[in-house]
């Protein structure tokens, strides 16, 4: 098991290198610079910028001090919190954006928190409502109370975040005016974005855990179990559970994943100050590190996300264990 | 509420999948069993012709109306519904029926296209790993479990932001993503049915190789290639739509519904019929597509027919 995980460890930071590779040259390799758009300058002004932020010399050079300022040198839990916490606390340094005073360090540590809490919102309502929405249809199946949450399920995966944001938007804020239409300054701002950001997802969900208890509830041993006079609640919750939600645990890598890309949408959408707003502008604008900056924050966390899910998989499931 | 008595599945409620004996006796292929079982799940039924009218009126539509879908009139921007625009106008003044029109035909065109990219690609890819067996078959399955945990939203935004928006690339880069899963369902299909006893008996027989793939082979695979690929048009879609609406997908003055929304969701606070009216065909067409692969699902899956 171990081993595995070992293997697994070192999997992820080649995927994770990988990421960063590809985005490097393909972005360095596309036609323009990040000054083309704007206003035309002289030549030796133009000249000076580019030495500057290190674009005149090669590639590959530009890609081996991208790296070198990249890596995580150190590691000190206690900077965490500091205003820079990717250079105090790991030693990371991801260059400096075109397009704003400030370092990539810096945006990064002012937008991540948001998008921090957004997601975990939105996977916390995804989790709650479709956990116990799955267990009730599986439960209770072929009543209207397995069709019911069934049908608002399909409903949520046929709609999509862009569509799902604004119409929320367009009845709760403007229609009955409970939330802000946009913005994320008081504490009620985060409902909206995060239930459009979850929704999808615990639609997801609740199919995959209806899906998970249905085949352990047509196992023998739960037959066994009723017949020996277990009472229904320990049997869903004691018997069941365990092995029904296998399959969400292992939803939960892509899960991420799709509450990131969903995220470039709902920050738009409600207009807040987050990591994914931010990388969009920023592949908008061209502002090359800003973009790698992100690119690799987000192949960081889904990677360290696909890991857990497959270490968690394993802890839950000691079927796995002995597969490499 | 008390919990039912026995929780465990109760086989004399799964749906009835036996067909007409009639038609055993002419001897009908899998299409025609599958059309049989099809017909009988009204959703999927309804979800099919609605389809059709969807895109009948996406596409010959535009043709019908008196505006063409580039055609402005600054005099008459954002207007409500009327009797000389159904659907009312756009910030400038274009006919929002029109464009719904128009961007549902570019919507369902990409949706289509981007599909068969990733039905050519992944369809051939994970058959020949099928076929090829062995290390070339292990490394071509972990090349796609690597590529499945690549972060491959971000690299299609990138790839717009980058590159030359055109539909081309947005074609491309929407197939690329998409073909992954078809190879994992491909490759399985193929290597389980490799291994049956029908094809054995079919090699014992003496068939050609040419024989086994096209009579035996091919044929087992397409069912479960036609639902996947009814399911992966609404996923495409769903990308088109979501680059669109970033502004990086189908450029103006092209309308896509994912652009269209973009402009919706822009101006709710004070035109919400210019959300409302996109959103809800592209809702519906989504809806019909996921409805239609189920039903499909259901009546070409070989396991779950009878015989």
């Amino acid at each position: 098991m171990f081993r595995f995980i070992f293997n697994r460890i070192l999997q992820s930071v080649a995927v994770i290198f990988v990421v960063v590779t590809i985005t490097f040259f393909m972005v360095r390799l596309a036609p323009g610079d990040p000054f083309s758009s704007e206003r035309r300058i002289p030549d030796y002004i133009q000249q000076r910028i580019l030495e500057h932020y290190g674009l005149d010399r090669p590639a590959v050079e530009q890609y081996w001090r991208y790296l070198q300022g990249a890596a995580p040198k150190r590691f000190r839990p206690d900077k965490l919190f500091t205003d820079d916490p990717l250079l105090n606390a790991f030693g990371i340094d991801l260059g400096p954006s075109y397009t704003s005073a400030r370092t990539v360090n810096q945006i990064i540590a002012e937008t991540f928190p948001v998008s921090l809490e957004l997601g975990a919102w939105a996977l916390l309502i995804a989790v709650l409502f479709g956990v116990s929405a799955g267990m009730t249809a599986s439960v209770f199946r072929n009543t209207a109370l397995d069709y019911v949450p069934m049908s608002v399920a399909m409903a949520g995966i046929c709609l999509p975040t862009f569509v799902m944001g604004p119409i929320l938007a367009l009845i709760f804020g403007v229609w009955l005016g409970w939330f802000n239409v946009s913005g994320w300054f008081v504490p009620a701002d985060r409902v909206l974005p995060a239930v459009t950001l979850g929704l999808v997802y615990a639609a997801v969900i609740a199919r995959i855990t209806r899906g998970g208890m249905l085949e352990i509830l047509s196992q023998d041993f739960i037959r066994t179990a009723q017949a020996k006079g277990v009472p229904y609640g320990k049997i869903i919750f004691k018997h069941t559970l365990r092995g029904g939600l296998l399959p969400v645990v292992t939803y939960m890598g892509p899960a991420l994943a799709g509450v990131i890309s969903g995220s470039f949408v709902v920050e738009t959408i409600f207009q807040i100050p987050g990591l994914g707003r931010q990388f969009v502008q920023s592949a908008f604008n061209r502002d090359y590190f800003l973009v790698l900056g992100t690119v690799s924050i987000y192949a960081v966390l889904i990677t360290l996300a696909n890991l857990m899910v497959d270490i968690v998989q394993v802890i839950l499931n000691p079927r796995l264990r002995f597969e490499d | 509420m008390a919990f039912p008595k026995n929780i465990s599945p109760d086989a004399k409620r799964l749906p009835d999948l036996s067909i007409d004996p009639e038609q055993i006796e002419e001897g009908s292929s899998l299409w025609q069993d599958a059309w049989a079982r099809l017909r009988k799940n009204k959703l999927s039924l309804f979800s099919f012709w609605t389809l059709i009218v969807i895109a009948v009126v996406c596409f010959a539509g535009p043709l019908l109306t008196p505006y063409s879908y580039v055609e402005q009139d600054l005099e008459r921007t954002l207007q409500g519904p009327s009797w000389q625009h159904w659907f009312g106008t756009d910030d400038l003044g274009r006919d929002q029926l029109t464009r719904v029109l128009v961007g549902g035909r570019v919507s369902l065109t990409v949706g289509i296209i981007a599909t068969c990219v990733s039905l050519l690609i992944g369809v051939t890819y994970g058959a020949a790993a099928a076929y090829a067996g062995g290390k070339a078959e292990a490394v071509m399955m972990r090349m796609v479990d690597i590529l499945y945990a690549m972060p491959f939203t971000i690299f299609v935004i990138l790839l717009m932001t980058i590159f030359e928006r055109s539909l081309l690339l947005l074609f491309i880069a929407i197939g690329a993503v998409e073909w992954l899963t078809m190879a994992r369902i491909v490759h399985g299909q193929v290597k389980s049915l490799k291994e049956q006893e029908f094809i054995e008996a079919a090699v014992s027989l003496g068939y050609g190789t040419r024989r086994i793939l096209f009579r035996h082979l091919i044929p087992n695979v397409l069912g479960v290639v036609t639902v996947y690929a009814t399911l992966t048009v609404p996923s495409v879609m769903l990308l088109e739509s979501f680059l669109s609406f970033l502004g990086l997908g189908v450029q103006p003055p092209q309308p896509s519904w994912g652009s269209l929304i973009k402009l919706g969701a822009d101006n709710i606070q004070l035109f919400p019929h210019l959300l409302v009216i996109p959103a809800f065909f592209f809702s519906l067409t989504l809806f019909c597509l996921n409805f239609l692969g189920d039903g499909l699902r259901d009546a070409l899956d070989p396991k779950s027919s009878k015989d």
